[in-house]
């Protein structure tokens, strides 16, 4: 306990009792929310209810519309709101409803209606709740670390 | 002007300008050497010192500068600027390398500069001309000019030097300060952030005072720049050492987010007019003006109402509607009655009995695994959300647990990840320190920052209780690493603070014995 010189002391080693292993951290709620925003049946615009051959029909439909660049494929709601939509995403949601241990629990988060959610923003994304109203103009955010002479990255 | 008539003057300057260089040479070195206790900081007798001597000289330059540009002299006036801009340079060297290198990102001439102000940095010159060299290096990379890598390992060698002969502590606030500039042109904000606040914990003679200034006005100015109001009014109201400007970017905030007291009309102006960069901040105090100087009230005029859209029909589908809802809210927006109310719907869910006969009908149906046609996983995922969700909201789990099945089950969770978190963090620190396995100073204070996080977040989020076993769990390696610095390793500054961060916190967990410790421990100073 005591220290080496003069100077302060230890303290004692205290023994912590053994515990669990180390999960999930305070993003997991952004993991939730991606999990929502990209649930295969939104993404493919289908409910839960559809068959395996409507699953593939309306996957190759959307990848065929994305190609063209058809904006009536762009984007999908979900309850988060409005999202963008991809070649890429569009494959992933047929490839997970594929999987039958995989597509029962999509279908059960997919059980809620995609248009409960708040109205479609133009730019909202899986990462940008839309419901969320912008802050008063007073409270807007100022340049201050430019105006007190520290800088600014807006000019490189 | 005659060579005679210059003759006096020029053999007066040249020992009066060697004098002053001398001491100023042998002030640099000895500033190194800390003297807390000392009444008067070594660098504000040199900077007296250098005035009295270069002061005079610097301006009877200036006479004979006017006189030979009348006489048209241009040998005399080529000569005059030359002593006259040195002599400028050694009476002047902060506001020179404040003004014009800093924001050029001439780092190295920055840095050498401010080696001779000892003035503004008395008890510290070598911490401001780290400060100097990183804050140019931050402008410069802002500039868009790439930080070569033979510059950074400049800056990191100044940092890493330590001063010569014996010393109390190699690293002190301007060091941290200086480090936290440098993490900023690396485009590190969160660590930037982090040890410009941790700056101000070190012990008053280990931090010079303008250092702090500097790291309290950037931190308002970084809050204002994200737009968080009340961030910056508490910051500006709890600075460990107040400046104009942090006087009025608080006072601006109070009046935005119209926090008690409210600043008058009057405040502002007269604030405004006695800080710098007015002309930069004329914007902030119109938006201060334009907004009524009264209190918000407190029925929480700012929280939005939520009035929860909820669906009708199986709890199933309750449940889900909740979720999405308080997903789609900002962690920091989310209240206590809302995560219970989300909670108590899941409990409500689970246990409805026809999902599990619709887990079971679809599985079949799909061909699922049969370990999967029961809600299990369902449950695993909702808890592992709602866990996210109030650690995001920084709820306290204590009261939670009570209002749920499914709640008491996360929180149980929670704090086994949260105390697991913390001894594993405190177990590697702790056989580190066992070993004598030494990390930089900066790395130390870095991991020990990043160790009381982890424990404010436990504490935070697990209530007393928690906190009084997360205590037990770091009390003794914090304080080991702590011993370790300053009976070995000359780093008093750092563990002071360390010393100080455990008393406070063992007076509030209520633990005699550490209280006892820890003030014998700080007792023993820098």
């Amino acid at each position: 306990m005591a220290g080496a010189r003069r100077g302060p002391n230890e303290a004692g080693h205290e023994g912590g009792a053994g515990l669990g292993s180390s999960g999930a951290r305070s993003e997991h709620s952004e993991a939730a929310r991606e999990r929502l925003a990209t649930n295969p049946f939104y993404v493919l615009g289908l409910r839960p209810d559809c068959t395996r051959a409507e699953v593939e029909r309306q996957g190759q439909k959307l990848i065929g519309m994305l190609e063209l660049e058809l904006s009536a494929a762009l984007r999908y709601r979900s309850p988060l709101g409005e999202h963008p939509r991809s070649p890429q995403l569009v494959r992933a949601a047929m490839a997970e409803l594929r999987d039958p241990n995989r597509r029962l629990l999509h279908e059960l988060w997919a059980s809620l209606d995609p248009d409960a959610g708040p109205d479609a923003s133009p730019d909202s994304g899986p990462d940008a709740p839309t419901d969320e109203a912008g802050p008063p103009s007073e409270l807007r955010p100022f340049p201050a670390l430019a105006a007190l002479g520290f800088g600014d990255w807006r000019r490189r | 002007m005659s060579p005679r008539a210059r003759g006096p003057s020029a053999q007066a300057v040249s020992p009066l300008m060697l004098a002053g260089l001398i001491a100023a040479l042998s002030a640099a070195t000895g500033s190194a050497r800390h003297k807390p206790e000392a009444p008067i900081a070594s660098g504000a007798v040199v900077a007296a010192l250098i005035w009295m001597i270069l002061g005079p000289v610097w301006l009877v330059e200036l006479g004979l500068l006017i006189d030979a540009l009348r006489s048209g002299d241009l040998a005399d006036v080529a000569l005059a600027l030359v002593v006259l801009a040195t002599t400028t340079i050694v009476l002047f060297p902060w506001p020179i390398a404040r003004s014009l290198l800093i924001p050029r990102g001439q780092v190295r001439l920055a840095w050498a500069v401010t080696r001779l102000s000892f003035w503004v940095w008395r008890r510290d010159v070598r911490g401001g001309a780290l400060i100097a060299a990183s804050w140019a290096a931050t402008r410069r990379a802002q500039r868009g000019v790439e930080l070569s890598s033979e510059l950074i390992t400049w800056i990191d060698r100044r940092m890493a030097a330590a001063p010569r002969g014996a010393v109390r502590w190699k690293l002190g606030g301007a060091g941290i300060i200086a480090a936290g500039l440098l993490a900023e042109a690396r485009q590190d904000r969160t660590q930037t952030r982090r040890l410009l606040s941790s700056a101000a914990e070190l012990a008053e003679p280990t931090r010079p005072r303008r250092a702090i200034a500097l790291a309290s006005e950037w931190l308002c100015a970084e809050a204002i720049e994200r737009g968080a109001w009340r961030e910056v009014e508490f910051l500006a109201r709890t600075a460990p050492l107040e400046t104009r400007t942090t006087k009025f970017l608080g006072s601006v905030a109070a009046r935005l987010s119209r926090v008690a007291p409210v600043p008058s009309d009057l405040v502002l102006r007269w604030q405004w007019f006695a800080a710098p960069h007015r002309l930069a901040t004329r914007e902030l105090l119109l938006r201060a003006l334009a907004t009524p100087a009264t209190a918000r009230e407190a029925s929480g005029e700012a929280r939005r109402v939520r009035d929860p859209v909820v669906a009708e029909g199986p709890p199933l589908l309750v449940a889900l509607s909740l979720h999405a809802q308080a997903l789609g809210l900002a962690p920091s927006d989310l209240r206590r009655d809302e995560i219970s109310r989300l909670a108590r719907a899941w409990d409500a869910a689970l246990a409805d009995p026809s999902l599990d006969q619709r887990l079971a009908e679809r599985g079949a149906a799909l061909g699922a695994h049969a370990s999967l046609q029961r809600p299990d996983q369902l449950s695993e995922l909702v808890r592992e959300d709602l866990l996210g969700l109030v650690r995001g909201a920084g709820l306290e789990l204590g009261q939670l647990s009570e209002d749920s099945e499914l709640l008491g089950r996360a929180a149980r969770q929670l704090r086994g990840e949260l105390l697991d978190g913390l001894e594993i963090a405190t177990g590697a620190l702790e056989s580190r320190v066992d070993s004598k396995r030494e990390l930089p100073a900066l790395d130390e204070w870095a991991a020990f920052l990043a160790l009381r996080e982890q424990y404010a977040e436990a504490a935070s989020l697990g209530g007393l209780g928690l906190r009084r076993l997360a205590f037990g769990t770091v009390h003794g390696p914090v304080c080991s690493l702590a011993v370790w610095l300053w009976n070995d390793r000359s780093e008093r500054a750092l563990a002071n603070a360390m010393f100080r961060w455990l008393l406070a916190e063992a007076v509030v967990v209520d633990d005699a014995a550490a209280v006892r410790l820890q003030e014998r421990n700080v007792d023993c100073g820098v």
